[in-house]
C-alpha cells in the first residue's frame, strides 16, 4: 500500500538550529526510520583523541577529554562526496572528509586542535575563573570549528586558578551517533501524530451549557475551549499535542457525566485511507554541527543508500 | 484555620529558623566534640587528682655491711596541673613542627597532643620511732605524661575556631565537621556505646529460678575508677523456699551467700523490727505489705539471736569472703563492707549509713510493691534507663586504666631507686608509653580495654573504634552519630532490637542495619544531644535551699507514707523529702531555663512522677536529650513569638545558646519527657483546652537521622523501604569531601557531575547534601519496554551515558614502606633488575618504573604492572661452608588483578618515629555505567542495568523527551513506595516552575495540589504521558508515569565482580585451586553440586571436577608394603625405600588427590602407616560381613 504513495514534506518553520516539517503520505515505519537516521546515522566530526601535555587544573585528564569530545564542531565537511550536500572548499572542489579506517593519509581523516592556557592573573588569593576555548584550528580545517551558539556564553571546559594551566592537542575524527552520541548532530528529534478531534455533538445535546463549561474547565488546557456566546464547545486552534493523546478529555467526560458519555469526544491521529496514521509532524533541533536542512537531507540520503546497498547486494549476489 | 491565633504566634515554617540556628552553632557532630572536650579538659585532670597523696613509697630495709642507717627514706608523690600541648611532631632529625590533620593522614601519623604534668616528690626521713621529717621537695615541672589522640575540631585541635578559608588553606574540607581521630593515618570514629543506667533501681519479674522478683541497682560512684558493683535484692518464690516462703534476701559484694534483708538492716544499725518496717513499708497500717514482709522477719528471728547489730554484723562477716578469724575482725570486716562496698554511690563514709538504710528500704519497698502488683516491673528497654557513652567517657576509661598501670610501674621504680639509694630519674621512672601506646593500640584495633584481658583479647569490647566510612559525606556523618549496643549478636531476644516508644526524637526510627545487628546499632536523630554530665553537689545545695528535708534530719521514715511528701532523688540517690515537689521541680526548671547557674545546668533532667510521689533529678553523662519549644504555663502559648523569629532572621549574631538562654527552648531528657505533654505541631498549641501542653516539638521531621533525612516523603513510604534507603545512601557515590584531591584514601569514588536533588528535604540544608551531593536527577519512565528491565533491572539510555551521566572516577591507593631492621634486613625502593633477583616472576612488568622504583604520575597502568619497585636484601647464612652472599629478593607492589588506571599522584615521604621512607600511590580510573552496574532511587528501590539503548531506540514523548532510565512497574505495588511517585510528580512540577520541590516529611503537601499544578500547565494530572516506541514509532498502548527522579549510583559494579577461571593459581599446601576473585581463584563445586552429579550418575563428570580439575596427583607405591615408593621416571628406577622387607617388590603407579597424599604423610608423622593396596595381598583375606 505504502508503495503506491508519494511521501511529501511541507516545511512549516526553519531557522539556524530548528526545522519543523510535516511528513505526509507515508507510514510510521518510514517516519521512524527517518527519525532514527537523523539521530544516529548522519556523520559528523567530533574530538576523539586528546593528547595532554600539561594539566594542572582540578579536572582529571580523562574528564577534560570527555568534555572536549562533546563540543559540537561544524561538520559540513563530513558529508559524503556523493551525498545531497557535499562539502566544497574555497575553490569549489568537492573535498570529502574520510573515515579514519578508509583514509591513507591523516590529513584526509583527522583535524588537529591545540589548546594552551595558563592563568597568570597576579592577584594570588583570588581564584580566577578562565574560560577555555579551542583557539586554533591547525591545518586542513575546512571550516571545522566549534559551534558558536552564543558568543556571550561560550562553552566552559574548565576553570583555572592562578598558575594552573592546560596544554593539549586534540584530534577530531568522523563518526556517527551510533558509535557515541557526541557524533550525533541532533539534540532533539521527534515527531507527533496530527490529532483529529471529533466532538460528538449529538451527545453534547444532553448537556447544559454549565455542564459543558465544567467539562472544558476540567479538561487539560490546549484541546477545547468554551464559547460563551454560543454556549458551544469548540476545538482549540493550537492543539496541545502532548495531552491530546493522553485520553484525559474522554476520561473526564466519563467521570463527570457517566459512562454513556464515553464518546463525547474522540481524539485520533489523522489517518490515511488504509486507516493508519499518515501525517507526522517532525521537530528537529540540531546542535549546530549541521544546519537542519542538511541534516534531514543527509539522513534521507543515508536511508536511501542503505536501500541501495541491499539492492546492489541482491544484484551482485554478494552481501 | 489559623485565624483565631494571635498574630504574634509562630507558624510551623518559622521553626526552621530555630533549627537553622541550632545547626549553625552545633553542627552535626556536636555530641562527639563536646564529650571529647570534657575528657581532655576536665577528666584527665580529675583522673590524675584521684591519685593525690595515694602514692607513697617507703624504702625497704637493706642489709649493707658496714653502714648503719637510723632512718628510712620515704617518698610521697603529688600530681599538679596537667598541661596540654598543641599537636606537634618531632621529626627524626629532632626538628619539632606543628602537626596538622592532613599531614597525619598523608604520612600515616597519629594526630595526638602531648600531655605534661607537674610532679612534686616529697622526700621524708622516717626515724625508727615512726616520726617523719621532711627532707626536701623535688619539683618536676612539665613531665611528659603521654600522648593522647586529638579529636578533629575539638578544643585542642589545630583547626579549632578556624574559619572556612583558613581551613581550606590547611587542606581540609570546610564541610567536614571533625569528631573523629587520625590514628596511623587512618580516620577513626569512636562509636557511642549504649549501656544500662547506673544507680537506678530496677525491679524485674523472674519466670525461671528460685526467685520471683529481683531488684537490681548498678551502683557506681560519680568520680573515681571503681567498676560498678551491682546489688541484687531478691524475693523468694514461695514454692522454692520451704522454710520461710517469700522472704527477701540481699546479695552483698564480697559476701558469698545471700543475707536476709532484716539482718542487713540490723547490721546497718536499725535494731528494732518496727523501725525496719517503717523503713520499708512506711505506713504500718498497710496490712498487705506488712504481710508480704512477714516471711523476712520470720527468717531473721529463726535460730540464733540476731537482734543486735553486732550479731548481725557477725552473721555477715561469717559469710564474707576469706575471713575466718576472730569475731572482732569479722564484725569490723562486715562493717567495712557495708560502708565501702554496699551501694558506694551513696557514699563510702560512716555518715552515709543513714542514707543507705533509707535507700535499702526503698529498694525493698519497690520490690514488694511490684510483687503485690502495685507497680509494674521496670522496662529494661525504656530509653530513660539507658545511657550512651560517647568518645569522652570511653577515652576517660581507657586513660584511667593506662594511668593506673603507669602509676604501678612508677611506684616500682621509685621503690627500686629508694632501695638502691639512687636518685630518682624522672625520664625513666615515669614512662609515658603506657598512655601513648595503650590508647593508640585500642584506637587502632578497636579492642577497648587495658590490662590482661586486653592482651589476651578476650572479655573486651571490640569494634569500638572503626575506620570512618568515607564513601559519601552522609555516610561519614551518619557514622559519627552511631551508637552500638554491646549485646551478644547471636542472642535472638527481640525486645532490645525493637523500636521503643521512648526512642521518639532521640533515635532514628528508620536507620538501622538489616540482619545481625538490626536494632542494636542505632543512629541518633538530627537534634539529639548527649549530656556530658555535671556534679550533682550543686543541685543538692539548690534543693536544700529550696526546702528539701534531708534524710538525716527526718524524724521517722513514716512520713514517706504521707501523701504530702515526695521523695527526692538525685542521680538515683535518695537525698531527701519535700512537701512541695511541684514548687521544687518548677524552681529547678526555671533555673535551667534561665541558665542562672553556670556549668552544665541546661542539661539537668527533672522528672516528677506524681503518682509515686517521686522527684527524679539527673545530672549524669550519657543521657539522650532533645530540644523542645517551651509552652508558657500561664498563657498556654509558646514562649517563642513571631517577633523573636523575625529578630533572629535579621540578626545573624543571635545564636542558638542565646535562644536557649532566653527560655524559648530547653533540652528534655527521655525520663523527663515521660512527664511532659508535648504538642506535635505548633498549631496544636493553645488550641486544646482539655489538656495543658508543657512543650511543643520544634519539627517532627527532626526525629529522623542523617541518612533518613535525605529521603523525600519518607512519611509516604512503607517503613522498611526507608530503612533500606538509609543503608543504601551510604553506598552511593558523589563527592565525599571537597578536598578529595589532596587526600589519599585507600578507596574512593567521585562522580563526574553530581547534582543537587530537584526534590529536597529541609534537613538537607544542614546535612550539606546540596553542597556535597551523591546522585543525579534522571528522567525516569516507569514502564515495560522490551523486557530488559524485569526483576529489578533497569533500562538505561546509552546516549545519556555517553554524555556523562553517572560517570565516575575511582581512586585506589597503594602504600609501601622501606623497612630497615638492623643490618640483616634492608629494603630499598628501586627498579629491580631481573639479573639481580634470584627468582623473579616473569609475568610482571617493571618497565613503568623510574630509577627510584616508583611509577610516574599520568602513567597508564594495568594488571601486570609493578607500581612500587622494592627489593629486600637477604643475607643467607644457612650454609656455613659457603661465603655469605647477599641476595636481593623482590618485594614489589603490583597493581591489583582485574584493575587498570592512570597514576594520579605519587607521594614519597618519611614515616613517623623511625623516619623510614614511605610511599603512597594513588591510581585513578574512569568508571562508565554499563550493564550490571547498580543504581537506586532514594526509596530503597535498587536495580542493576539490564540493557542500554541509544536515544533513538528509547521511547519519546510528544515533546521529544526520552527517558534516561526505565524502571519496571512491578517494582512499585508490593513495595508501596508512594514517596517515590510523589517525588517524581513534584519533580516534574519543579521542572516546569523552576523551583526545588519541598519533600520534608510531616509537612502538609497535598498530592492534589501538586497534580493540579501539573494539570494547569498542560500535563496529565497524575504525571502520566503518552510515549512512542523508539523502535517502531508507534504509540505505547498504556500511558506511562514519567518524570524526573533523583537516582544514586551505588558502589557495586560488575567490573569489580566479574570473575571466571579455567586454569590458574593453586594453594601451596594442598594444590587445590585458590579461593576468591582477588587471587584468580576457582568457583567452588560444593556438596550440593556434588550431590547432583551423584544423583545423575555422571561419575566421570564428578571425577573430572573433583580430581582432574582440582588436585589430581600421581605417585608410586610399593605394592608389597603399600607405602609411597621412590620413582625416578627419567632413569626408570623404582624401589621401595623400605629395603629391609620390600627388596625387589613391584612398584605401582596410582592417582590420588594431593590432599589424600598430604593426609597420608601427616598420618605417617603420627606413627600411623596408611597402606595403599591396589590388589588384595596374598596373605590378606576379606571377611564376609
Amino acid at each position: 500500500m505504502a508503495s503506491t504513495r508519494t511521501p511529501l514534506i511541507e516545511v512549516n518553520f526553519l531557522d539556524d538550529y530548528n526545522i519543523n516539517f510535516v511528513l505526509s503520505n507515508t507510514d510510521v515505519s518510514i517516519a521512524n526510520a527517518l527519525r532514527k537516521a537523523i539521530i544516529s546515522e548522519v556523520p559528523t566530526i567530533a574530538i576523539d583523541l586528546v593528547e595532554i601535555e600539561e594539566n594542572s587544573s582540578v579536572l582529571a585528564d580523562e574528564f577534560i577529554a570527555h568534555r572536549l569530545g562533546l563540543i559540537p564542531l561544524v561538520s559540513t565537511r563530513a558529508m559524503h562526496a556523493d551525498g545531497p550536500v557535499p562539502f566544497r572548499d574555497v575553490e569549489g572542489n568537492i573535498t570529502s572528509f574520510l573515515w579514519h579506517h578508509e583514509a591513507s593519509d591523516d590529513k584526509d581523516c583527522e583535524i588537529k586542535f591545540e589548546l594552551e592556557v595558563r592563568n597568570t592573573e597576579d592577584n594570588p588569593m583570588e581564584v580566577r575563573l578562565i574560560l577555555i576555548r579551542l583557539l586554533e584550528v591547525l591545518r586542513h580545517g575546512g571550516g571545522v570549528k566549534p559551534v558558536e551558539y552564543d558568543p556571550e556564553y561560550p562553552v566552559v571546559i574548565a576553570k583555572l586558578k592562578r598558575n594552573q594551566a592546560i596544554k593539549l592537542t586534540a584530534i577530531a575524527k568522523k563518526g556517527v551517533g551510533k558509535m557515541h552520541s557526541k557524533w550525533s548532530p541532533a539534540s532533539g528529534v521527534y515527531f507527533t501524530y496530527e490529532p483529529v478531534v471529533t466532538i460528538n455533538y449529538e451527545r453534547m445535546e444532553g448537556l447544559s451549557a454549565q455542564q459543558r463549561k465544567t467539562w472544558v474547565e476540567a479538561c487539560p488546557p490546549g484541546i477545547l475551549r468554551f464559547n460563551e456566546m454560543t454556549g458551544q464547545v469548540e476545538v482549540e486552534d493550537e492543539i496541545n499535542n502532548g495531552i491530546a493523546f493522553s485520553g484525559e478529555c474522554e476520561k473526564v467526560a466519563k467521570e463527570l457525566f457517566g459512562y454513556d458519555f464515553y464518546d463525547l469526544i474522540v481524539i485520533k491521529p489523522k489517518s490515511g485511507s488504509d486507516g493508519y496514521p499518515d501525517r507526522f509532524n517532525f521537530f528537529v533541533e540540531t546542535n549546530g554541527a549541521l544546519d537542519p536542512v542538511t541534516l534531514v537531507r543527509a539522513a534521507i540520503w543515508e536511508l536511501v543508500r542503505k536501500v541501495q546497498n541491499i539492492e546492489e547486494s541482491l544484484r551482485t549476489g554478494e552481501m | 484555620m489559623d485565624d483565631f491565633m494571635d498574630d504574634d504566634e509562630i507558624r510551623q515554617p518559622d521553626t526552621w529558623e530555630i533549627i537553622r540556628k541550632y545547626f549553625d552553632e552545633n553542627g552535626l557532630v556536636q555530641q562527639q566534640r563536646a564529650s571529647y572536650n570534657e575528657f581532655i579538659l576536665q577528666n584527665v585532670q580529675e583522673v590524675i587528682e584521684d591519685y593525690k597523696g595515694q602514692i607513697e613509697v617507703i624504702a625497704t630495709p637493706q642489709y649493707k655491711p658496714g653502714t648503719k642507717q637510723d632512718y628510712k627514706q620515704k617518698i610521697q608523690v603529688d600530681f599538679g596541673r596537667v598541661r596540654i600541648a598543641q599537636p606537634n611532631i618531632t621529626e627524626v632529625e629532632g626538628r619539632k613542627e606543628r602537626l596538622l590533620p592532613y599531614m597525619a593522614r598523608l604520612r600515616k601519623l597519629t594526630y595526638s597532643c602531648q600531655l605534661f604534668v607537674d610532679i612534686t616528690l616529697r622526700k621524708y626521713k622516717v626515724a625508727s620511732d615512726g616520726s617523719e621529717q621532711l627532707d626536701n621537695i623535688d619539683e618536676h615541672e612539665r613531665v611528659p605524661l603521654g600522648k593522647v589522640p586529638v579529636m578533629l575540631r575539638s578544643e585542642v585541635c589545630r583547626l579549632f575556631g578556624k574559619y572556612n578559608k583558613d581551613i581550606m588553606d590547611l587542606k581540609e574540607c570546610p564541610q567536614d565537621q571533625g569528631g573523629y581521630f587520625v590514628i596511623n593515618g587512618s580516620e577513626k570514629v569512636l562509636l557511642a556505646q549504649e549501656r544500662r543506667a547506673n544507680n537506678l533501681v530496677f525491679v524485674f519479674k523472674k519466670t525461671l529460678g528460685k526467685f520471683a522478683y529481683v531488684a537490681e541497682v548498678g551502683s557506681q560512684v560519680e568520680k573515681g575508677n571503681k567498676p560498678p558493683s551491682t546489688l541484687y535484692m531478691k524475693l523468694w518464690n514461695r514454692e522454692n523456699n520451704a522454710r520461710f516462703g517469700a522472704s527477701v534476701v540481699l546479695t552483698l559484694p564480697y559476701v558469698r551467700k545471700e543475707i536476709p534483708i532484716v539482718i542487713v538492716f540490723r547490721a546497718l544499725g536499725i535494731e528494732s523490727d518496727r523501725e525496719i518496717l517503717e523503713h520499708i513499708v512506711y505506713n504500718l497500717k498497710d496490712v498487705q505489705m506488712m504481710e508480704a514482709l512477714r516471711p523476712s522477719l520470720d527468717e531473721a528471728a529463726q535460730g540464733k539471736d540476731l537482734s543486735t547489730r553486732e550479731a548481725a554484723l557477725d552473721y555477715i562477716g561469717r559469710r564474707a569472703l576469706g575471713m575466718t578469724t576472730s569475731r572482732e575482725n569479722r564484725i569490723q570486716h562486715a562493717h567495712d563492707i557495708l560502708i565501702r562496698e554496699l551501694l558506694p554511690h551513696i557514699g563510702i563514709t560512716e555518715e552515709s549509713l543513714t542514707k543507705k538504710q533509707y535507700f535499702l528500704g526503698y529498694v525493698c519497698n519497690r520490690l514488694l510493691a511490684c510483687s503485690l502488683g502495685r507497680r509494674q516491673p521496670d522496662d529494661r528497654d525504656h530509653y530513660g534507663n539507658k545511657r550512651v557513652d560517647m568518645a569522652g567517657p570511653l577515652l576517660a576509661g581507657l586513660f584511667k586504666g593506662c594511668f593506673k598501670r603507669l602509676v604501678k610501674e612508677f611506684r616500682k621504680s621509685l621503690q627500686d631507686s629508694l632501695d638502691n639509694g639512687k636518685e630518682v630519674n624522672m625520664n625513666t621512672a615515669f614512662k609515658q608509653d603506657f598512655i601513648t601506646k595503650g590508647i593508640k593500640y585500642c584506637m587502632a584495633t578497636g579492642n577497648w580495654g587495658v590490662g590482661k584481658a586486653a592482651v589476651a583479647g578476650q572479655a573486651t569490647r571490640t569494634g569500638v573504634s572503626q575506620v570512618l566510612s568515607r564513601l559519601t559525606f552522609a555516610a561519614a556523618l551518619s557514622h559519627l552519630r552511631r551508637a552500638n549496643t554491646p549485646i551478644g549478636k547471636e542472642g535472638k531476644i527481640a525486645q532490645p532490637r525493637q523500636l521503643h516508644n521512648t526512642q521518639w526524637g532521640v533515635v532514628c526510627p528508620a536507620e538501622t542495619p538489616e540482619g545481625q545487628a538490626c536494632g542494636l546499632v542505632k543512629n541518633l536523630s538530627l537534634m539529639t544531644y548527649v549530656s556530658v554530665g555535671g556534679a550533682s553537689q550543686v543541685i543538692i545545695e539548690l534543693l536544700q535551699a529550696g526546702g528539701m528535708e534531708e534524710l538525716e534530719e527526718l524524724a521517722s521514715p513514716a512520713i514517706c507514707a504521707s501523701s504530702r511528701f515526695s521523695k527526692v532523688f538525685v542521680n538515683g540517690v535518695w537525698v531527701g523529702m519535700t512537701d512541695d515537689p511541684d514548687n521544687l521541680a518548677n524552681t529547678l526548671r526555671e533555673q535551667r531555663r534561665e541558665m542562672t547557674i553556670g556549668g552544665m545546668i541546661h542539661e539537668v533532667g527533672v522528672a516528677r512522677d506524681i503518682g509515686e510521689r517521686e522527684l527524679f533529678i539527673s545530672t549524669d553523662y550519657g543521657r539522650l536529650m532533645r530540644p523542645l519549644l517551651i509552652v508558657d504555663k500561664e498563657t498556654g502559648f509558646l514562649n517563642l513569638k513571631r517577633s523573636n523569629i523575625i529578630h533572629m532572621t535579621q540578626n545573624e549574631q543571635t545564636t542558638w545558646s542565646e535562644i536557649l538562654r532566653k527560655g524559648f527552648i530547653e533540652y528534655i531528657d527521655v525520663m523527663e519527657e515521660e512527664t511532659c505533654y508535648i504538642a506535635m505541631l505548633v498549631k496544636d498549641v493553645g488550641s486544646n483546652d482539655l489538656y495543658q501542653y508543657t512543650h511543643c516539638e520544634i519539627h517532627p521531621a527532626m526525629i529522623l537521622g542523617v541518612c533518613a533525612s535525605i529521603i523525600p516523603f519518607p512519611d509516604h513510604n512503607q517503613s522498611p523501604r526507608n530503612t533500606y534507603q538509609s543503608a543504601m545512601g551510604k553506598q552511593a557515590m558523589g563527592i565525599y569531601a571537597t578536598n578529595y584531591q589532596v587526600r589519599i584514601d585507600t578507596l574512593a569514588h567521585v562522580l563526574y557531575y553530581p547534582q543537587k536533588p530537584l526534590v529536597k528535604t529541609h534537613s538537607m540544608d544542614y546535612l550539606k547534601f546540596r553542597e556535597l551531593p551523591a546522585g543525579q536527577n534522571l528522567i525516569v519512565a516507569i514502564a515495560v519496554y522490551s523486557g530488559y528491565n524485569q526483576e529489578d533491572s533497569l533500562i538505561m539510555s546509552q546516549s545519556s551515558i555517553d554524555r556523562g551521566m553517572f560517570r565516575s572516577m575511582f581512586y585506589r591507593s597503594y602504600t609501601d614502606e622501606q623497612k630497615t631492621e638492623g643490618v640483616l634486613c634492608l629494603e630499598q625502593f628501586e627498579k629491580p633488575q631481573r639479573e639481580e633477583l634470584g627468582s623473579a616472576s616473569s609475568r610482571v612488568n617493571y618497565d613503568k618504573l623510574d630509577v627510584d622504583g616508583l611509577v610516574f604520575p599520568a602513567q597508564n597502568v594495568e594488571d601486570r604492572d609493578i607500581i612500587i619497585g622494592k627489593t629486600t636484601l637477604v643475607t643467607n647464612s644457612d650454609d656455613s661452608d659457603q661465603a655469605q652472599i647477599a641476595v636481593k629478593r623482590d618485594s614489589s607492589t603490583r597493581l591489583r588483578h582485574n584493575e587498570h588506571g592512570v597514576v594520579d599522584q605519587v607521594l614519597l615521604t618519611t614515616n613517623s618515629d623511625t623516619g623510614q621512607r614511605f610511599v603512597q600511590i594513588k591510581v585513578r580510573a574512569v568508571r562508565v555505567p554499563q550493564i550490571g552496574d547498580k543504581f537506586a532511587s532514594r526509596h530503597g528501590q535498587k536495580g542493576t542495568v539490564g540493557i542500554t539503548y541509544r536515544q533513538d531506540d528509547m521511547p519519546f514523548t510528544s515533546e521529544g523527551v526520552s527517558p534516561d532510565l526505565i524502571v519496571n512497574p512491578h517494582a512499585i505495588p508490593s513495595r508501596m513506595t508512594i514517596g517515590h511517585l510523589i517525588e517524581t510528580l513534584l519533580g516534574k512540577v519543579g521542572c516546569l516552575t523552576g523551583d526545588e520541590g519541598d519533600a520534608t516529611p510531616f509537612n502538609e503537601v497535598n498530592v492534589k495540589d501538586v497534580s493540579d499544578m501539573l494539570h494547569s500547565r498542560g500535563y496529565q494530572r497524575h504525571g502520566n504521558e503518552r510515549l512512542y516506541n523508539g523502535h517502531t514509532g508507534r504509540p505505547l498502548t498504556a500511558l506511562v508515569f514519567f518524570g524526573p527522579t533523583y537516582y544514586q549510583r551505588l558502589k557495586h559494579m560488575v567490573d569489580d565482580k566479574i570473575h571466571s577461571r579455567a586454569r590458574g593459581p593453586t594453594q601451596m599446601l594442598n594444590r587445590q585451586p585458590m579461593e576468591g576473585r582477588a587471587r584468580d581463584g576457582g568457583l567452588r563445586f560444593g556438596e550440593m553440586e556434588r550431590d547432583c552429579m551423584i544423583a545423575h550418575g555422571s561419575a566421570n563428570v564428578l571425577r573430572e571436577k573433583l580430581f582432574t580439575q582440582s588436585d589430581g596427583y600421581m605417585t608410586h607405591i610399593c605394592q608389597d608394603c603399600g607405602l609411597i615408593a621412590i620413582a625416578n621416571l627419567d632413569s626408570n628406577l623404582y624401589r621401595c625405600p623400605n629395603q629391609a622387607t620390600c627388596r625387589n617388590s613391584s612398584i605401582g603407579m596410582i592417582e590420588i588427590p594431593y590432599a589424600a597424599k598430604l593426609l597420608f604423610q601427616e598420618l605417617m608423622a603420627m606413627q600411623i602407616a596408611p597402606r595403599l593396596m591396589t590388589s588384595l595381598p596374598g596373605n590378606w583375606r576379606l571377611y564376609d560381613t
